[in-house]
């Protein structure tokens, strides 16, 4: 009867002793125990599906400059960036080596002259005879010489023609000196370009990538208002903070027309699902690397209600989204994540229209640190 | 009893040491509200205060909830007084001799007076719900279910939980009483060759007379109080056979409808006193009546 | 003759036992069909008790299609044995434990209190004789005996009155000094020997010693009797939370277990079960002292 006492006290002690530590731990452990998740409530509205992207400027046509020979670079006239005129000198060489094959060749002409002289000179001492026979050869002979001679007047114009173009190279076209990658003393050699010009005439052209339901609207030959950084000065990426700044308020912005020229699939990076879009533009005092922004303005079709792409999960049998049901129990309320199946409207890469299935008061999970199941209890971060 | 005569100052403060708290929350908790509900049944509003006589009473009167009410908590007074005192007696009885496992029966008949009614609600809502394992069972033999909660039956399973919850209660005290009966009497009369009918009704009952009134008041007390129950098992509205005075004056407290509140409360504690008054007188009687 | 009435007593007795054992099983039964179901899964127990999630009052159609098709069934033994619900119940409804706290803080002051006061009142009441006091005790009896309601529209003004409305006060101190404290142990405050105070009286002792030294030893059997019975009937507490106490969260578990069993049957049953665990732990700690209570405030004193 005793032991049964105390046995007793100790189950009484243990019993209040154990749910004081449960009452103490409680918040611990609910917060252990159950999946956070992240909710949202959607905004009722249509989505904007309008295009607003940047881009720069690219020439639709560069000009290469390409030396002629295989010389010394002697000085360099221009830097990037420049804007050049038709003819002005950007490059010149020191031409010293194809001097000195002109030299040669000049030399060998002189040798062809010689022995064509001596050829004539034989024949007058044939014609005196009458062998016609060796008449005839030597009047070939001469021929074959003449052509000599001429084939070494032709390396010699030519190299002549070398020296007199290729000893300065010039702008082949108005427009801005793209880039120049060499430096006094540098040796160049033929067909292996120096530098680019982008050419004003052919105007210019940048890319943007536009994704989703926005990218699939658009179509070639579509006209864009485009906004040009109207800044002159060249864009350097140092400088990529201070334009993102100035961006498109600045007093010196100008709008342009522009078309859309192409339209290709698969854009950058990862995102597979957005399209590069070049559009062209044209006007005056444009240069490379210009921001340039496309709007392109558009709605969807019918209003919804808007969320996060990250909530929108699908399965066998459908789209589906996690709502947060409350129960309101005596004991406060919990949460529960519930399946509920949606039709998607338009989206974009962060927002999705759901046109049915979710109330416009309806919470939904955008992040879980769990995978859900549905019916789930949850807590709400 | 020490019979001392507050004869000094130094006797009545002590007096007033020992009963003071008590009297204080007493008057204060229980005498002070107990008037103020004798005033409020004869005023229309505890805020307005004007006096109008029995009109409380008479629209109360009128109310058929109330009617319904009040007849249903004697009704369920009358019914399960008897049956819960005549089984607890018939335990008491099958218990009071030499028995092995005597304690663990008295102990296994208390267990439902501490086990919180909250707690077992469930189960019986699991045996009588209309989808409940007692139809479940009928239907499998082939009988014709019936709903227990939302007919007159739900009046009898009332019945059943009340004997359920307090037959440990008079269990005890119907023990105490037989233990209080002289065994040499009994043996005496069984010598005398009376048979155990007789045996019970010369020298048991009158034995157990004192204990039984009080079993009684307590029984009549316990079914006022088997509202808790009924608002655990049924809710605030159940069948109109088990909505008894308590549900009245609860959902009366919750519409503020004081003026029939109280005159309701004012008529329950009248009736309560009078038994009470009742059985004492009787038991006086009765323990004269064997004295003299 | 006398080998057949032993025989005959010897089956009386079976008979007896039987019987017993029969109504003790009908009395065990919800309370071991609550424990034993409390280790069920939650699966199992809508499984099981999914019945009563649909309503049978479309009372239309009962008389139409006489026979529900689906019922409770009463299963003892759980499939899988499992402590799932309990740690549901411990660790997913943080707000059980709250509301068990809250069941602890509105019982045990009431307890406390109701023990004190009704220790010191009933020495007056039991050994002190002044006028008028059997007329109050007999009013003390008839408060004890009215149902709560009576005094509750009162109760209440006084209690908002006295500025305790919001808090536990307006239920915790009408506990304090119900009647039933000073009741019970003045029936045992009155079954002391007259001698003893006497012989101390002629020491020199005052009340207050007397009490000290002598009374309270002695209904130390009773103060615990009157410590259980207060807590059985203060544990179970179900009008006056439910009327005094508006928010969900302040209420005690007596209010919590009666919503839940509707729909969540899988965290009731183990929440049942963790609510009676201390009563009924306490009280067969001191079920002799239960028993004596009980049977003491029976006794004609």
């Amino acid at each position: 009867m005793h032991r049964r006492k105390i046995a007793l006290r100790w189950a009484i002690g243990v019993f209040f002793g154990s749910l004081l530590v449960l009452t103490f731990l409680s918040n611990t452990i609910q917060s252990l125990t159950l999946p956070k998740v992240a909710v949202e409530t959607p905004d009722t509205g249509s989505l904007d599906l309008s295009v607003d992207a940047e881009g720069y400027l690219q020439p639709a046509y560069t000009a290469q400059l390409i030396p002629l020979g295989s010389w010394t670079v002697s000085e360099v006239k221009a830097r990037k960036g420049d804007r050049v005129k038709k003819g002005d000198s950007i490059v010149t060489f020191d031409t010293t080596t194809t001097q000195r094959s002109l030299e040669d060749e000049q030399a060998r002409r002189k040798q062809e002259q010689i022995r064509l002289e001596q050829l004539q000179d034989a024949l007058k001492l044939l014609m005196r005879g009458d062998d016609q026979d060796a008449i005839e050869r030597q009047k070939r002979d001469m021929e074959s010489q003449q052509l000599s001679l001429d084939m070494e007047q032709r390396k010699v114009e030519e190299l002549e023609r070398q020296i007199s173009d290729g000893q300065v190279l010039r702008a082949p076209t108005d427009g801005v000196v793209e880039s120049l990658n060499v430096e006094a003393g540098a040796n160049v050699s033929p067909g292996q370009p120096v530098g680019t010009i982008a050419s004003d005439a052919s105007g210019y052209q940048f890319v943007i990538s536009a994704s989703g339901d926005a990218g699939d609207a658009l179509s070639i030959g579509d006209k864009v208002t485009v906004q040009v950084d109207g800044a002159d000065a060249p864009q350097t990426q140092t400088a990529a903070g201070v334009r993102g700044k100035k961006a498109l308020s600045g007093p010196d912005v100008r709008q342009l027309q522009g078309t859309i020229s192409t339209i290709e699939e698969g854009g950058d990076g990862a995102d597979s699902d957005a399209k590069r879009v070049t559009v062209d533009i044209s006007g005056t005092d444009l240069s490379p690397g210009l921001k340039a922004t496309a709007y392109i303005p558009r709605q969807s079709q019918s209003p919804g209600l808007k969320i996060s792409t990250d909530a929108l999960k699908s399965d066998d049998n459908g789209t589906y989204v996690f709502a947060v049901t409350d129960k309101e129990g005596p004991l406060g309320s919990s949460y529960f994540a519930e399946k509920a199946y949606v039709t998607t409207g338009e989206q974009t890469d962060d927002t999705v229209l759901i046109l049915n299935g979710l109330g416009p008061d309806e919470r939904v999970v955008t992040d879980a640190s769990e995978p859900l199941s549905d019916g789930d209890r949850v807590r709400l971060e | 009893m020490l019979k001392l005569r507050p004869h000094s100052l130094r006797n009545a403060a002590s007096i007033l040491a020992f009963l003071g708290p008590s009297l204080a929350g007493f008057l204060l908790f229980y005498l002070v509200p107990f008037g103020a509900v004798v005033y409020y049944s004869f005023v229309d509003t505890p805020v307005r205060s004007r006096f109008v006589g029995f009109d409380n009473y008479r629209l109360l009167w009128e109310s058929a909830s109330f009617r319904k009410a009040f007849g249903n908590s004697l009704a369920f007074a009358g019914v399960s007084v008897p049956i819960l005192f005549a089984v607890s007696l018939a335990l008491a009885l099958l218990l009071s001799g030499a028995l092995p496992l005597r304690r663990t029966f008295r102990t296994v008949f208390l267990l439902p007076l501490v086990v919180p009614v909250a707690s077992i609600a469930l189960v019986w809502q699991a045996l009588f719900h209309w989808n409940g394992a007692i139809n479940g069972a009928l239907a499998e033999w082939g009988l014709r279910p019936t709903d227990w909660m939302n007919t007159r039956w739900s009046f009898t399973v009332m019945v059943a939980v009340y004997i359920w919850k307090n037959v440990g209660y008079n269990l005890v005290l119907f023990l105490a009483g037989l233990a209080n009966i002289p065994v040499d009497q009994r043996e005496a009369a069984a010598i005398d060759g009376a048979g155990p009918w007789r045996r019970f009704w010369s020298i048991t009952w009158p034995g157990l007379a004192p204990v039984s009134f009080f079993a009684v008041v307590m029984s009549i007390v316990g079914s006022f109080k088997v509202f808790r129950e009924t608002y655990l098992v049924a809710g605030a509205y159940p069948n109109d056979a088990i909505y008894t005075l308590q549900h009245f004056m609860n959902n009366s407290f919750q519409n503020l409808d004081y003026s029939k509140l109280t005159s309701a409360a004012l008529q329950l504690a009248i009736v309560i006193g009078a038994a009470v008054y009742l059985l004492f007188r009787a038991e006086r009687h009765v323990r004269e009546g064997a004295e003299g | 003759m006398m080998a057949w009435t032993a025989s005959l007593r010897r089956t009386g007795a079976c008979a007896k036992l039987a019987i017993l054992i029969a109504l003790c099983a009908a009395t065990l039964f919800p309370i071991a069909l609550t424990v034993t179901n409390a280790f069920m899964s939650e699966r199992e127990i809508s499984h099981h008790y999914g019945a009563l999630a649909d309503s049978g009052d479309t009372s239309a159609d009962k008389d139409a299609s006489a026979m529900p098709t689906k019922h409770v069934s009463i299963r003892w033994i759980p499939e899988r044995a499992t402590l799932e619900a309990f740690g549901d119940v411990l660790f997913n409804h943080a707000k059980f434990l709250t509301l068990f706290w809250n069941s602890v803080k509105l019982t045990a002051p009431i307890v406390l209190g109701q023990t004190v006061v009704g220790t010191l009142a009933a020495y007056a009441f039991a050994k002190l004789a002044w006028p008028g006091r059997d007329k109050l005790f007999f009013l003390y009896l008839l408060t004890m005996l009215m149902p709560f309601q009576v005094t509750l529209v009162p109760n209440y003004l006084v209690a908002q009155k006295l500025g305790m409305l919001p808090s536990y006060g307006a239920i915790i101190w009408p506990g304090v000094f119900a009647a039933f404290g000073v009741f019970l142990m003045r029936q045992f405050t009155a079954g002391i020997l007259d001698v003893y105070l006497e012989a101390a009286r002629i020491d020199g002792a005052g009340h207050f010693r007397s009490f000290v030294h002598i009374v309270l030893p002695l209904v130390k059997p009773g103060m615990t009797a009157l410590m259980l019975l207060a807590f059985t009937d203060n544990w179970n507490m179900v009008e006056q939370p439910l009327l005094f106490i508006a928010e969900p969260f302040r209420q005690p578990l007596s209010i919590y277990l009666a919503q839940i069993a509707e729909g969540d049957q899988g965290v009731a049953f183990a929440a049942s079960v963790l609510y009676m665990t201390p009563m009924v732990l306490l009280f067969l700690y001191g079920e002799d002292q239960f028993v004596e209570g009980i049977q003491r405030s029976g006794v004609k004193g």
